[in-house]
């Protein structure tokens, strides 16, 4: 049902969507009557099974909920580093893969919408009818001419410093019109934005709305280190200043948390933050 | 789940020290005063908020404020801490109505009475027709359902558990969950009764 949460609401009660999910799930019930109320049925319907009100699984959900929100949840697993090639091998970029990079960055502009392979991975997020639909693509480069392959990535994959990688989304929650992309290095410090850091404007994402998925990009160029990325998309009722956030992400990072602890406390009323990690690694020669 | 009836009189002694903890901020105390006063503040909750995604978001609300006004409860007057942190979540609910442009005056008493106690007698009759509806739905469903049905969504035992009893593996246990979640939904009868309760 194109719209609404029916199979994210079967999913919620069956105690099968995380904190995150849970999160898009409500800000589309705070929006959609209908599936409110297909919340509130089934919500009465298993405290009435169960004589309890609230079940004993509301509480457990509610209490990890507000662990969350207050920034106490426990962080995510650090993947172990990958092993990495001699640093110059990396330092040393071709003219031949400099040439691809700008073709590739023609290319993007006329790139159709990724479609998924056989294999290919959705993200959290992005399964069933979701709110908020975040993809992340690694855009290969290649041989001069040659058209660039398109990866899907996970949470925490491995993605060589010479690809792009673009962001694509979907939002099916009329509320959130407002998108924030923010690229995070190791050492937690932003590596690329959009909107530009000249600008103040948040991107309308009105168009979003569409089943069409809407393409951004981040250069992953060799000027970034290998180590960890965090991508973050902050999709907002209202304009979000550029200053704000990086205050809110100045807050967390310097008590030591992770941007996987962000909290839409931390950006006001009604954002919704979605935030990936990625792995970046030297490019393979 | 204890019942709430069993645990008024204990959920209101807070310790001394626990109260010092938790206007310090301390997760641990902020998780022992939650796990007290839960069903209290839920019960306050439902008083102003009469449908579950409502309740939810407002209990969500009441408890985030309570650790944002932490700071303000005066440590020196500790017995007054259960009495103040009804107050801030009654408060913080007529907020919350406020900003939805709706009012609805719950006087004290009465939301002072539904805490910890056993519904009332609407309430319960509305309640038994709902579990007819149910009993009729589970009868039903195979026997092996049956059973899951009732570990599950009855006991609501953990799916290891369930697992454990049936002889089947917690996967196929979340998966049991889902489908059965899938055809409450879709039920007619269910529907109806649920409905009906609503009205």
């Amino acid at each position: 049902m194109s719209g609404h949460v029916d199979r994210m609401l079967e999913r919620h009660f069956a105690g099968e969507l995380d904190h995150s999910e849970r999160q898009l799930m409500r800000a589309h019930l705070r929006d959609c009557e209908r599936c409110q109320a297909e919340h509130d049925a089934l919500a009465s319907l298993l405290r009435a099974a169960a004589d309890a009100e609230p079940t004993a699984a509301e509480l457990s959900r509610w209490q990890e909920d507000l662990e969350h929100r207050l920034g106490w949840s426990a962080p995510p697993e650090t993947a172990p580093a990958p092993a990495r090639r001699p640093i110059l091998r990396w330092l040393a970029p071709t003219l031949s893969a400099a040439v691809a990079l700008v073709l590739v960055c023609g290319a993007l502009l006329t790139l159709p919408p990724p479609t998924v392979g056989p294999g290919g991975v959705t993200l959290k997020g992005g399964a069933g009818p979701a709110l908020v639909h975040l993809e992340l693509t690694a855009v290969a480069t290649g041989p001069a001419g040659a058209s660039p392959s398109l990866l899907r990535l996970t949470d925490g994959q491995e993605v060589p410093l010479n690809r792009y990688l673009q962001f694509r989304y979907r939002n099916h929650a009329p509320s959130l019109k407002h998108l924030y992309l923010l690229g995070l290095g190791p050492d937690m410090r932003p590596l690329d934005y959009y909107p530009r850091p000249s600008s103040d404007r948040s991107i309308g994402i009105q168009e979003a709305l569409s089943p069409r998925s809407v393409g951004r990009s981040i250069a992953l160029a060799r000027r970034h280190e290998p180590g960890a990325l965090w991508v973050i998309a902050l999709f907002s009722p209202q304009p979000l200043s550029r200053e704000a956030v990086h205050a809110a992400l100045a807050r967390l990072t310097t008590g030591g948390a992770t941007p996987a602890a962000l909290s839409a406390e931390a950006f006001g009323d009604g954002v919704v933050p979605v935030v990936r990690r990625l792995e970046l690694v030297e490019a393979p020669r | 789940m204890p019942a709430p009836s069993q645990t008024t009189s204990r959920a209101l002694e807070v310790e001394p020290e626990l109260v010092v903890r938790f206007v310090a901020g301390e997760r641990e105390a902020f998780a022992r005063v939650f796990a007290l006063l839960r069903l209290d503040i839920f019960y306050l909750v439902r008083g102003f908020f009469p449908a579950p995604f409502e309740q939810e978001e407002a209990f969500q609300e009441v408890w985030v404020h309570l650790h944002q006004a932490r700071g303000r409860f005066d440590v020196n007057r500790q017995d007054e801490f259960v009495p103040w942190v009804r107050q801030v979540a009654r408060n913080r609910c007529r907020d919350l109505l406020r900003k939805r442009g709706r009012v609805r005056e719950i006087p004290v008493q009465e939301v002072e009475d539904c805490r910890g106690q056993r519904p009332d007698q609407p309430r319960a009759v509305v309640r038994a027709r709902v579990r007819q509806a149910l009993v009729a739905f589970a009868a039903g469903l195979t026997d092996q359902e049956q059973r899951f049905f009732q570990l599950c969504f009855v006991e609501e035992r953990p799916h290891a558990e369930v697992a454990a009893d049936m002889g089947i593996s917690p996967r196929r246990s979340k998966y049991l969950k889902k489908k059965l979640v899938g055809r409450m939904m879709k039920n007619s009868a269910l529907r109806r009764a649920q409905a009906e309760a609503n009205r």
